[in-house]
């Protein structure tokens, strides 16, 4: 009865991979709080039959006050299955902008189809505060995500990338299948586009390059 | 972890500056590997390796003469350069559950010999010395860039994991730096308002903190 669209909304998130995200449950989400406010009109309107009949709402223990309580424990419920869904979305959206980089249009567009726009208002103010910090220590934390191995890296280019791409003294054509010897610190965004790319499976891709 | 630790014992390189005096690191022991990875001939090795020896008395001799020490007290002062405390902040940083007290010092001192080291490589290449060893030394500074920035990194995570215990806790609190702390707020903030704007203003009006279940 009451709990089970929460319920249904959490075990969607919960089948998702761990670290990946699905496509916002508006409709699951704005049933559950259609449920709230039923809960709470129910609770309003025991509470004003308690007090007609003239009993302290506290302390009496009728069948009303017991009515009143379950509504409210199942208002908190939900509002605990709400908030646990946008939270964890929420930290997968700052793994994100960790991962892949700051500003929204590096999210690949399968990714961002798949945040609602209050998502997306959240991860630019979440990455301006980063960007802010960096700012005022003076060093870029967004590279070196791995431990340095070597200075430059073979790459071989797997799909099709724009043109004349700039990478810090030449500019490079990725052409597919073209290989390129680069600097280490040029390729590492480029490579983490793509592993956050290839954990999001998407029917097309138009950027991959993998490291040899 | 245990790659990382293996890397820097093959790796760790001389750094002679001019201007700072404090800084006194590990003489690596492995230079057959790089050797071997840059490909270079038998003499070049031989000559490589007899400057490095030299490299190596020359430095003792530094040692010796700046203050009267033995080899157990060299080992013991460079255990304590800013590489190693470094290290020994970021490894304690990454296994502890919880925010540790903010190396504020030790960033500032780790900053300014990074760029030092920069300044320095950038004239040894104006200079024209051996690339090789340029590449070495540009190669040890990225490892202590690396190992600064995942320090700060992995800070600014635990915060975003735990804002608002932190901020609610004042002792927890004490232990970030003032950028530390700013960061915080802003996130707790822009949490809250995420959290508003999506859940909470749909609910009844006693259902609306962001820290209380209900009013």
């Amino acid at each position: 009865m009451y709990g089970r669209k929460r319920y249904q909304l959490v075990k969607d998130f919960a089948s998702g991979e761990k670290g990946h995200l699905k496509p916002f449950n508006s409709k699951l989400f704005d049933e559950t709080i259609e449920e709230c406010d039923q809960n709470h009109h129910l609770i309003q309107s025991l509470i004003r039959k308690m007090e007609q009949e003239g009993l302290d709402v506290h302390s009496n223990r009728n069948a009303d006050h017991c009515g009143a309580l379950v509504h409210h424990l199942s208002l908190i419920r939900n509002k605990r299955c709400l908030m646990a869904y946008v939270h964890n979305r929420a930290d997968i959206d700052r793994d994100l902008a960790w991962r892949v980089g700051l500003e929204l249009l590096d999210l690949p567009p399968e990714i961002q189809d798949k945040l609602t726009t209050l998502e997306k208002e959240y991860f630019k103010n979440h990455s301006v505060a980063i960007k802010s910090y960096m700012g005022k220590v003076g060093i870029e934390l967004n590279v070196d995500m791995v431990p340095p191995k070597d200075p430059c890296i073979k790459i071989r280019a797997v799909g099709e990338i724009d043109q004349g791409i700039v990478i810090s003294d030449k500019t490079t054509n990725f052409t597919r299948h073209s290989m390129h010897f680069l600097k280490r610190t040029d390729a590492e965004p480029y490579i983490a586009r793509v592993t956050s790319f290839t954990c999001c499976p998407s029917p097309k891709t138009n950027k991959l390059i993998r490291p040899l | 972890m245990r790659h990382l630790n293996t890397v820097w014992a093959k790796t760790t390189i001389t750094l002679r500056p001019n201007k700072s005096p404090q800084v006194w690191r590990r003489i690596p022991t492995r230079l057959f590997l790089f050797a071997a990875r840059f490909s270079l001939t038998a003499s070049e090795t031989e000559t490589f390796q007899r400057d490095y020896q030299q490299r190596e008395r020359e430095e003792t001799d530094l040692m010796a003469s700046n203050s009267d020490m033995g080899s157990a007290d060299f080992e013991s002062l460079s255990s304590t350069s800013d590489v190693e405390l470094l290290k020994r902040a970021w490894r304690n940083e990454k296994a502890a559950p919880e925010i540790l007290p903010y190396e504020g010092a030790l960033v500032e001192r780790a900053k300014g010999q990074i760029e030092l080291v920069e300044e320095n490589i950038e004239d040894y290449v104006k200079n024209g010395i051996d690339p090789l060893v340029v590449s070495l030394y540009q190669m040890d500074l990225d490892r202590t860039q690396f190992l600064l920035r995942s320090y700060l990194r992995v800070r600014l995570l635990k915060i975003e994991k735990f804002m608002f215990h932190i901020l609610k806790s004042e002792e927890a609190e004490s232990r970030l730096s003032e950028q530390e702390k700013v960061f915080a707020r802003r996130c707790a903030e822009d949490l809250a308002k995420h959290f508003e704007e999506s859940v909470l203003l749909k609910l009844p009006e006693n259902y609306q903190s962001v820290l209380k279940q209900s009013l």
